[in-house]
């Protein structure tokens, strides 16, 4: 009887130990965490900096070519994202500006620059320029630059400062960027296709 | 004589099954330490955090929220870069695991690879938008794991 009582409680114990081994975490080792943080052995630190970047094709004006015949716009074919296609053939008018918005929930500088000048995007004589506008009054406390149409940037170092202070209310914290590109006559002389360039904006 | 040696036979068994019985509970206890035990071990920590993007046609929205990885709106054919750094106080074998529908779009320029102590190592997470994503909102979770090595 005695060897039972101590049989059964062996049992016990062993079932018990062994469902506690499996469910039971040390409370000494390292947690799991929910959110970028740290804990005791190890640190993860989100960087404040967002960059985005995106091709000038995505303004989609299709595909065109110099009016040799215009002499009135001086055989240039002038392109902007606010509907103007002076000069051209084909090109497909865009009134579409890229929007610039701020999605988190703190105020953003706001900078832009280039992979590409003008003469490395369409060719020499060509110009390639870019202007930044409040989209919803008020997103950018202080007025958006450049304000009127200026040759980007290709600076990363020295990227341009469009918006310092960009809100992030949903009803005021969204710029738009205009891009123009003028194409000489001369251009169309050099190999057709595509032209590329990538813009980034960086917001931190 | 015959009940006698029955029963010294019964007793035998019965021993037998006891210490059976024992030895399979020390099996199962010594298993299930040796698995905890060496999880513990294996895996140093863990860290997870939020991942999100909108795919859009012609809008850029920039999100730096530093409580998780969020990429804002990205446009087709477009590009989001954000970075984070990690460090360990001990030498630690590092592998990041994003999940859900983000999966395909997300990249790392390091993973798999050791962390040394008090190193601290800025890791760029970067989102390519194909051409032919489609318009939506994506999300997922970055999982970080630090193994001990």
């Amino acid at each position: 009887m005695f060897q039972k009582n101590i049989l059964f409680l062996l049992m016990m114990f062993c079932a018990l130990a062994s469902l506690t081994m499996i469910f039971y975490r040390n409370p000494s080792a390292p947690t799991i965490t929910g959110m970028a943080t740290s804990s005791g052995n190890v640190t993860l630190t989100v960087n404040s900096t967002s960059a985005i970047q995106f091709a000038v094709n995505s303004v989609n004006w299709g595909t065109g070519s110099v009016n040799a015949s215009d002499v009135t716009h001086n055989y240039t074919c002038t392109l902007d994202t606010e509907g103007t296609t002076t000069g051209c053939i084909n090109f497909t008018a865009v009134t579409q500006p890229l929007i610039i918005e701020n999605n988190g929930n703190t105020n953003l500088s706001v900078s832009i620059y280039s992979n590409a000048s003008a003469t490395d995007f369409i060719g020499s004589g060509s110009t390639f320029q870019w202007k930044v506008l409040q989209n919803e009054s008020g997103s950018c406390t202080t007025t958006p630059s450049p304000a009127t149409y200026s040759p980007v940037n290709v600076s990363v170092s020295n990227a341009t400062i469009i918006c310092s202070n960009l809100g992030y209310t949903d009803s005021n914290d969204s710029l738009k960027l205009n891009l123009k590109v003028t194409i000489p006559l001369a251009v169309m002389s050099g190999p057709a296709g595509d032209r590329s360039a990538t813009i980034t904006v960086v917001g931190n | 004589m015959n009940t006698s040696s029955t029963n010294k036979k019964n007793t035998e068994n019965k021993s037998f099954y006891r210490y059976a019985l024992i030895l399979f509970m020390v099996l199962i206890i010594g298993i299930s330490a040796t698995i905890f035990w060496y999880y513990d071990y294996y895996i140093m920590d863990h860290v997870e955090f939020m991942s999100s993007v909108t795919i859009t046609n012609a809008t850029v929205g920039i999100n730096t929220n530093t409580s998780s990885l969020q990429f804002g709106k990205i446009p087709l054919e477009g590009v989001g870069t954000r970075y984070f750094k990690i460090s360990s106080k001990r030498r630690a074998l590092v592998r990041i695991i994003p999940t859900g529908n983000i999966t395909p779009f997300i990249d790392f320029s390091e993973n798999d690879f050791i962390l040394d102590p008090g190193v601290v190592k800025t890791i760029n997470a970067t989102l390519s938008v194909p051409q032919n994503a489609t318009i939506g909102n994506y999300s997922g979770i970055i999982k970080v794991y630090f193994y001990r090595k």
